[in-house]
């Protein structure tokens, strides 16, 4: 179809009615800036050929302008098959649609509201969907070749019949319409029973009643089948009760039997067990009493020989206390011997101390002796050496009190008014010169001339006494005379410095500088003989550090020396005789008295010994006494013992043996009587018979819980045989075979048309397959054209999707990963060749809705050369907001009011 | 003594590719019950026996077995005499034989629950019933003793059930009797009950007399009861094979390699069972392969001849066949349609490992294959030759009706 006219009223940005068009057939440009409704305009136009007239989805309403409720309408002339057709659509409120034809230059209504709306999509190969507005897949041709703003480099999926035949078209497969019908039936077949989407049976369909039928019978016949086998199980429970019911029962009476067997033997076994325990009560007490007897005779005997040994032992202890008492005295004898030895060598020891003390006395008084007249003579040198000392003390208060410092001091003062004196000889003029530059002056002094060169800008001082004359080169001459301040200041000074000297001589006490040094010298000469004469001193009193101490200890050694000679009162001999012989003395003393001492210590040890001894003895005695009296009491208390004894056996103890023996020996013969007349493994008897009692009871209750579960199974039996459970399985069984059937014969014809109709399919879509290169070689070409890349070529799959790009189809790159660009050439080329393979039937409209927008000025002019090649078989209707891009190309339209 | 004997009559028994049409078949039973008893009363039998197998199984329905009850009450001088057998054991509590119908029977019902005999007739009728569904024993051992307790000279009549041990063709477990049991015995007549055709062994006094109502189109001895007369001990059994079974079941072919010859000889086959069409279980197997034109008409007509029928069943075997020029047509004008039965070939032989007469130029690819497969609704697993068949003549009918 090609369009002709668009008017549209209350649409988007146009309240009022504007139009578009006529259209011409080749290239029609509608070029606006953005946002003046080009693309709103042609949305419209599609949603009135494809979408109902009472649709009142989101896309309809949102044509309605902005804020209002005004109704869309829309009318779109077309021509298709050389016929002229006018679409007339109102949306939302009062909707309506018309179709017209026009006929001998009128337009005759040929059908209203759904019918035309029916009409309409037959004419364009359309189809709506259940519910909602239309999609591009919808628009049948249109669909593929209008390209939409935005979905420029999208490709709509070859869906339904259109996309069926035009793919056909495309790939110029002429296909068996044989084969497709028999595809289509088959397909029918199938789809009656199964869903197209997920291959499931259909709800409500035949199959699904019968499969749903077969499930519910199955389930029963299984509830069935497991009811019958529970019965089985209970019949075969059944019939094992009765053999063992009669089996326990038999059982239950031998052990019956056999526990009231044990249970007499048992009772008999108790009675002979008391008797027993009877007979062996009278044994233990004969045996008792023997064994009681046997001791008494055991310690009788004992007794006996015990107080045999205890008299033996007291007469022994008689004659030692005896024999102790003699040794005790003899000991006292000889410890008063012994006294007598130690006193006299004590006595002989101590005059002999006597003796020494005398001649250390004597010793002690010579040494001091001696050393009271070292002393004193000490002090006596000592009194002369501190008279020297006090003489030289009194000769340096004497001579006049120069020191160096003051020394130094004066010959400072006496060098100063040297300096005056010579300065103030000296003293004239000083000038000072500055010049600008070097050069060299004369200078006339005090009778002298001088000629001195001078370094510019360095300062030059001349002095002069008095007055000076300057002759200075190309100036003339300076004549320079001095004041009198300065000599008056100077001689000032000088008579200041004369003054203090004259003071501070006068001071010291000397009449002259020179008179100064020499009591200088003289001073240190004293200085050094004092500090001599101090020396000597010291030495002389040595520790005692002065003189008066010295004397004191002098004094104090008289005092001692008078004590001692009082109390000693040395006879003339001893005060005669010299300090060597009283140390000879003293000596001999030593050793005589160390002898001595040995002497008293042996004599003491002897004592003691002798001392230890009598102890001993004494005690001995005592013991033996103390033995005797044990003895003694012991044996009475054994004798008493005895007696008591035998005082129990009246009639003998003796007899009394005997008679315990014969009782013991007739209790033993009735008790191993007793135990005789007892079983073998007796003992065990009570618990065997406690056993068996109890395994007949065991049986007992088995054999009558057995009872009572046929009794049970009787009664479940009965009724699970009355249910009819075999005919009910007959039954199901039946319906489920027949039902079996019915859906297996159903899937298998289903199942058969689906696998035939799919091989045929496979088989066209190879065929399609087979023919993909012309159709991959003219989109090449139109696509070499526009990007100049002749060794390039454009690769599709199966579906007639575009793979990619490049020299090889392994070395594509996929159309994913192209350039937006070369996208929209691509599906360009794509739309071109869909049109014009579609020609045949007669021109089409292709719609290109601002959809190069990534193509450069260079392809631009290569696109236009592609789309006029276009134009000769199709109607081409570009909108765009670059006009220059289309300028000189096909007919420029636009939208216009009213 | 004279005597009815039958067995077998399973009353309550399913019947297979009958669906809900078996309930009909299974009350045609009870009618053929009470046609029996009208036979014994018009023979003034000393004795009605069923020897064992009366009802199908313990747990039929309790109609079933009043059903039964009331038939033998209809004829109180009919004397019945009841076997358990192994469909029906009597096993205590849970068998039939002790539903309130069979507790509380009228006098002319007796039923061996256990071994035992009877006096009929100066005669005496001595039976071994069976009291599980299996067993190695031989059920007729037992009248080996009995007999010896029984009066000399008197006709001694055995009853039980069980297989005939014909070497090779019983199994060990299903009560097998020895086929000289009756003289091993020492008895006039042994009459006994298990397999549906009528047999006759030990020089005719071990009679099986089947089922008396056919139940299977594969029987040929089915559909008697044995009406015996004994003439004193020692003298042989006189034995009368009476038919009293009412329903046929008849299997006719259908060729369609002559099919106006076919028609004319079914056509007769029927004539003569279309005056009691109820009666009759009919089986037409239709073979051979022929064109949608003589297909089509063919079936057409069959389905007409049976419509009167209601047990009746055509069993399509036939297949579509192209002729030549059609199959040459068929490659040259439509090659897709060619390679489409080359890959059915081709799937058949991957799937159910048939093999592969013409393979393909082009065969379809393993994961082509798969796709077809798996997107056809039934599984894999289950795919049988049959399938492929289905497959094979859907394409040919439809390619044939549309050419
Ligand atoms: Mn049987």
């Amino acid at each position: 179809m090609i369009l002709e006219t668009i008017e549209l009223k209350h649409v988007g940005p146009f309240r009022n009615e504007v139009s578009l068009g006529p259209l011409k057939n080749g290239i029609n440009v509608l070029a606006a800036p953005n946002e003046r409704g080009k693309s709103t305009l042609l949305r419209a136009a599609a949603r009135a050929l494809f979408d109902r007239y009472t649709c009142k989805d989101d896309e309809i309403q949102s044509l309605q302008p902005a804020g209002s409720d005004l109704a869309p309408a829309i009318v779109v002339i077309f021509h298709s098959g050389g016929t002229r057709y006018r679409a007339e659509k109102r949306f939302l409120k009062n909707p309506e649609s018309q179709f017209s034809e026009w006929r001998n230059g009128a337009w005759q209504l040929v059908a209203e509201s759904d019918d035309a709306d029916r009409r309409l999509q037959t004419l364009l190969q359309s189809n709506v969907p259940g519910r909602g507005a239309t999609k591009a897949a919808h628009w049948g041709l249109l669909g593929y070749l209008w390209a939409r703003q935005g979905d420029a480099s999208e490709w709509p999926i070859w869906e339904g019949e259109t996309g069926q035949f035009i793919q056909t078209r495309l790939a110029k497969v002429e296909l068996d319409p044989l084969v497709n019908s028999l595809r289509d039936i088959l397909w029918q077949e199938y789809a009656a029973l199964f869903t197209e989407a997920g291959g499931r049976p259909r709800k409500n369909g035949e199959l699904e009643r019968l499969e749903t039928e077969l499930d519910q019978v199955s389930g029963e016949l299984a509830e069935v089948q497991r009811k019958r086998r529970g019965a089985e199980d209970l019949q075969k429970r059944y019939s094992e009760l009765g053999p063992e019911l009669k089996r326990l029962e038999m059982e239950f009476q031998d052990r019956e039997a056999g526990a009231k067997r044990l249970r007499g033997e048992a009772n008999e076994v108790e009675a002979a067990r008391s008797d027993l325990q009877l007979r062996e009560g009278e044994f233990a007490a004969a045996d008792e009493k023997l064994q009681a007897v046997n001791a008494d005779v055991e310690k009788l005997r004992i007794h006996r020989k015990d107080l045999k040994e205890a008299k033996r032992a007291l007469i022994q202890a008689v004659a030692a206390e005896k024999a102790a008492v003699a040794e005790k005295a003899a000991a006292d004898e000889r410890i008063a011997e012994a006294q007598t030895v130690f006193d006299s060598a004590t006595a002989r020891l101590a005059s002999l101390n006597a003796a020494r003390q005398r001649i250390a006395d004597l010793q002690n008084l010579k040494q001091h002796e001696t050393e009271l007249a070292a002393a004193k003579q000490q002090a006596k040198k000592a009194q002369v050496q501190g008279a020297v000392q006090k003489a030289l003390k009194a000769e340096l208060g004497e001579t006049p009190n120069v020191t160096p410092q003051k020394l130094s001091i004066l010959h400072q003062v006496e060098q100063q008014i040297r300096e005056s004196e010579t300065k103030l000889e000296a003293l004239g003029l000083a000038i000072e010169l500055t010049p600008e530059n070097d050069g060299a002056i004369k200078v006339h002094r005090d009778g002298a001339e001088e000629r001195i060169t001078l370094k510019a800008r360095a300062k030059r001082a001349i002095h002069a006494v008095q007055a000076a004359e300057l002759h200075l080169p190309g100036w003339g001459k300076l004549q320079v005379r001095s004041g009198a301040t300065e000599l008056r200041e100077l001689q000032e000074k000088l008579d200041n410095d004369r003054a203090d000297l004259r003071e501070s001589l006068v001071e010291i006490g000397v009449v002259s500088l020179a008179d100064a040094e020499q009591a200088l010298s003289h001073r240190k000469d004293l200085q050094m003989d004092l500090r001599s004469a101090q020396e000597k001193l010291h030495g002389l009193l040595g520790d005692f550090g002065s003189l008066e101490k010295l004397e004191e200890h002098a004094a104090q050694l008289a005092v001692r020396v008078g004590a001692l000679r009082q109390s000693l009162s040395p006879t003339g001999p001893e005060r005669a005789k010299p300090s060597t012989d009283l140390d000879v003395q003293a000596e001999q003393l030593k050793g005589r008295v160390k002898g001595q001492q040995v002497i008293q210590a042996d004599a003491s040890t002897d004592l003691k010994n002798k001392r230890r001894i009598a102890g001993e003895k004494s005690e001995a005695r005592g013991n033996a006494e103390r033995e005797k009296i044990n003895l003694s009491a012991k044996i009475s208390s054994m004798e008493q013992q005895i007696e008591s004894l035998l005082a129990r056996y009246p009639q003998g103890i003796e007899k009394a043996t005997k008679d315990a023996q014969g009782a013991f020996v007739r209790a033993e013969a009735r008790r191993n009587e007793a135990r005789s007349r007892l079983p073998a493994e007796y003992e065990k008897l009570p618990e065997r018979s406690r056993r068996a009692t109890q395994a007949a009871e065991e049986i007992r209750a088995a054999a009558e819980r057995c009872g009572n579960e046929q009794h049970r199974l009787e009664g479940a039996l009965e009724q699970a045989g009355a249910e009819g459970l075999h005919s009910k399985e007959c039954r199901l069984a039946e319906r489920k075979e027949s039902l079996r059937t019915q859906v297996d014969a159903l899937r298998a014809r289903s199942w058969a048309a689906r696998l035939v109709r799919d091989l045929i399919e496979l088989r066209q879509q190879a065929a399609t397959r087979s023919v993909l290169e012309p159709l991959e070689a003219r989109l090449s070409a139109a696509f070499a054209e526009i990007t100049s890349g002749a060794d390039r070529r454009v690769f599709l799959d199966d579906e007639l999707q575009i793979v990619g790009v490049g020299e090889s189809r392994e070395a594509a790159v996929g159309f994913p990963y192209l350039s937006q660009g070369a996208k929209e050439q691509l599906l360009l080329c794509l739309r071109l060749a869909v049109a014009a393979e579609l020609s045949a039937q007669g021109r089409n409209l292709v719609i290109l809705d601002d959809v190069l927008v990534n193509t450069d000025d260079l392809r631009q002019d290569r696109v236009l050369d592609v789309l006029r090649g276009a134009a000769e078989h199709s109607q081409i209707l570009i909108a765009t907001c670059h006009p220059e891009r289309y300028r000189g190309v096909g007919e420029l339209v636009e939208i216009r009011v009213g | 003594m004279k005597l009815i004997h039958s067995a077998d009559w399973q009353l309550g028994c399913r019947f297979k590719n009958f669906g809900e049409k078996a309930e009909l078949l299974r009350q045609a039973r009870l009618k053929t019950l009470r046609r029996a008893l009208e036979e014994s009363r018009a023979r003034q039998a000393d004795a009605f026996i069923i020897a064992g197998d009366l009802f199908d199984d313990n747990e039929v329905e309790e109609n079933i077995v009043t059903a039964a009850v009331a038939a033998f009450a209809d004829f109180p001088e009919v004397s019945v005499y009841i076997l358990p057998g192994n469909h029906d054991p009597f096993t205590g509590p849970a068998s039939v034989w002790n539903r309130k119908a069979f507790l509380d029977a009228p006098a002319n019902i007796r039923v061996f629950r256990e071994a035992g005999f009877v006096e009929v007739n100066g005669g005496f009728l001595l039976a071994s019933p069976l009291h599980q569904k299996q067993s190695t024993l031989d059920p007729s051992l037992k009248f080996v003793e009995m007999a010896k307790q029984l009066p000399k000279g008197s006709s001694l009549v055995g009853v039980t059930h069980g297989s005939l041990a014909i070497p090779g063709q019983y199994q060990p477990n299903d009560f097998p009797i020895n086929l000289q049991a009756a003289t091993r015995a020492d008895l006039d007549y042994l009459g006994v009950g298990h397999w549906h055709n009528w047999q006759v062994y030990d020089n005719g006094r071990l009679v099986m007399p089947g089922t008396p109502e056919q139940d299977s189109f594969e029987q040929t001895g089915a559909g008697s009861i044995a009406h015996v007369v004994l003439d004193g001990h020692g003298a042989p059994p006189r034995v009368e094979q009476v038919g009293v079974g009412s329903v046929r079941w008849r299997t006719f072919g259908f060729n369609l390699l002559d099919p106006e010859g076919a028609r004319a000889q079914l056509q007769a086959a029927v004539a003569d069972l279309s005056t009691e069409p109820d009666s009759a279980v009919i089986r037409v197997r239709m073979q051979g392969s022929a064109t949608q034109e003589v297909l089509v008409p063919a079936r057409e007509w069959l389905g007409e001849l049976l419509k009167p029928f209601q047990f009746s069943r055509l069993q399509d075997e036939t297949s579509v066949a192209l002729t030549r020029a059609e199959l040459e047509h068929l490659k040259a004008g439509h090659p897709i349609l060619a390679q489409v039965l080359a890959d059915l070939d081709q799937v058949a032989a991957f799937s159910v490992g048939m093999r592969n007469e013409n393979p393909a130029p082009e065969p379809l690819s393993p994961s082509q294959v798969d796709k077809v497969l798996n997107n056809a609704p039934i599984d894999r697993s289950e795919l049988t030759a049959a399938h492929f068949e289905l497959a094979r003549q859907l394409l040919l009918q439809k390619f044939q009706e549309r050419t």
